[in-house]
């Protein structure tokens, strides 16, 4: 069992509180190891990670904790990035009081991967925003904004997905064709009202490979949080 | 922020992506602080196949480091100065305030305590979900 990193730091009102979620993703990653392994062997270059929404940042320092575990070499590099300032910040804390080596080059506030140079990434985490809601919060607010609408705005960033729960997700399948590498993976995660099983065959049909390695939350057979590894072979 | 971030990001507006005076950004007021680390030669072994050389040369000279030589070095070049050289810029330098400034249309990306802001302002349109189609 690794070392869950530290976020007891974090204001549960503006940043995402690690949850049954974040936790999967911590579980789905240490046990699909072997695949990271073959995937990067030590001889080939530095993987560059790049984690999207980090939040609290627990998904970032727990690989960045743990290079040798995860891919079996001590070279790995990650980028985050959140709409959300004050999660950034929150995820540079995380990572600082994170024992390991220092190899995070930062929390970037942003929209996604969309200050991110095409074909460099090779592994790219997300834990999106999944819940259905009737719209997606503004990534920024108007200036007059009040301390109290920022809070209830940056706090619905974390969870609201909009129609389906999709619509954040959607533009990250639809652009990770243009940041991953040749040696790319993407590891998302989907909820039951995603639907997961339509977002899987449509992303099949585009010529991605899409294998469940993780699970949780079983309940007359369905799981409600699936995390898929999507690649091209 | 680490300085070799730059070498991986660019400018976030759409149009700026196919235009080479986008990359790198060019670092302006720039504070920097330096933390000792470890060096792990592997690290800047492993690394340096992945970095664009030039760009990494600019944003250097724009931060101060004038060492780097102006090709990358081969493999059997990196002695222990080279990597040390290396580890310093790359791994042990951080960016905690400044500018990031767009070559081609001179957007500047606010740098703060270490966490640079690439959200556009809402005229310049990002905030509109892509179709899935």
């Amino acid at each position: 069992m690794l070392p869950t990193p530290d976020t007891s730091h974090i204001n549960p009102l503006t940043t995402y509180e690690p949850s049954e979620d974040s936790y999967l993703v911590l579980d789905t990653l240490t046990s699909d190891a072997s695949f990271l392994h073959s995937r990067f062997p030590a001889s080939s270059p530095t993987p560059l990670i790049l984690e999207l929404g980090t939040g609290s940042g627990i998904i970032s320092a727990f690989i960045s904790s743990n290079p040798i575990a995860l891919f079996g070499r001590k070279d790995l590099h990650l980028l985050g990035t959140d709409a959300n300032p004050l999660a950034c910040a929150a995820t540079q804390k995380t990572l600082s009081l994170t024992p390991g080596p220092k190899y995070f080059l930062g929390a970037v506030t942003a929209d996604l991967f969309s200050p991110v140079r095409k074909g460099l990434v090779d592994v790219l985490v997300f834990n999106p925003p999944y819940v259905p809601t009737p719209e997606v919060p503004r990534l920024q607010g108007e200036e007059d904004e009040s301390s109290w609408d920022e809070e209830s705005r940056l706090l619905a960033l974390t969870y609201a997905g909009g129609e389906d729960g999709m619509e954040v997700t959607r533009r990250v399948l639809e652009g990770m064709g243009d940041v991953l590498s040749k040696r790319g993976i993407a590891y998302i995660l989907l909820c039951r009202s995603n639907r997961p099983e339509i977002v899987v065959e449509e992303l099949r049909e585009k010529g991605w490979t899409c294998e469940k390695v993780g699970g949780s939350g079983k309940r007359g057979g369905i799981e409600k949080l699936e995390i898929w590894r999507i690649w091209k072979e | 922020m680490k300085v070799l971030t730059t070498n991986y990001i660019t400018c976030a507006v759409k149009a700026c992506k196919s235009s080479s005076a986008a990359f790198p950004l060019h670092f302006k007021d720039a504070e920097l602080v330096q933390e000792e680390l470890e060096l792990n030669s592997d690290f800047i072994r492993n690394v340096l196949p992945r970095i664009e050389w030039p760009a990494l040369v600019t944003t250097a000279v724009e931060l101060g480091f004038t060492t780097l030589p102006s090709t990358k070095p081969a493999p059997e070049q990196l002695d222990e100065k080279m990597l040390q050289d290396l580890h310093t810029l790359l791994v042990e330098t951080q960016v905690t305030e400044g500018k990031l400034v767009c070559g081609n249309c001179g957007h500047e990306y606010n740098i703060h305590q270490g966490i640079a802001n690439f959200l556009l302002p809402n005229h310049l349109g990002i905030n509109l979900p892509t179709p899935f189609v």
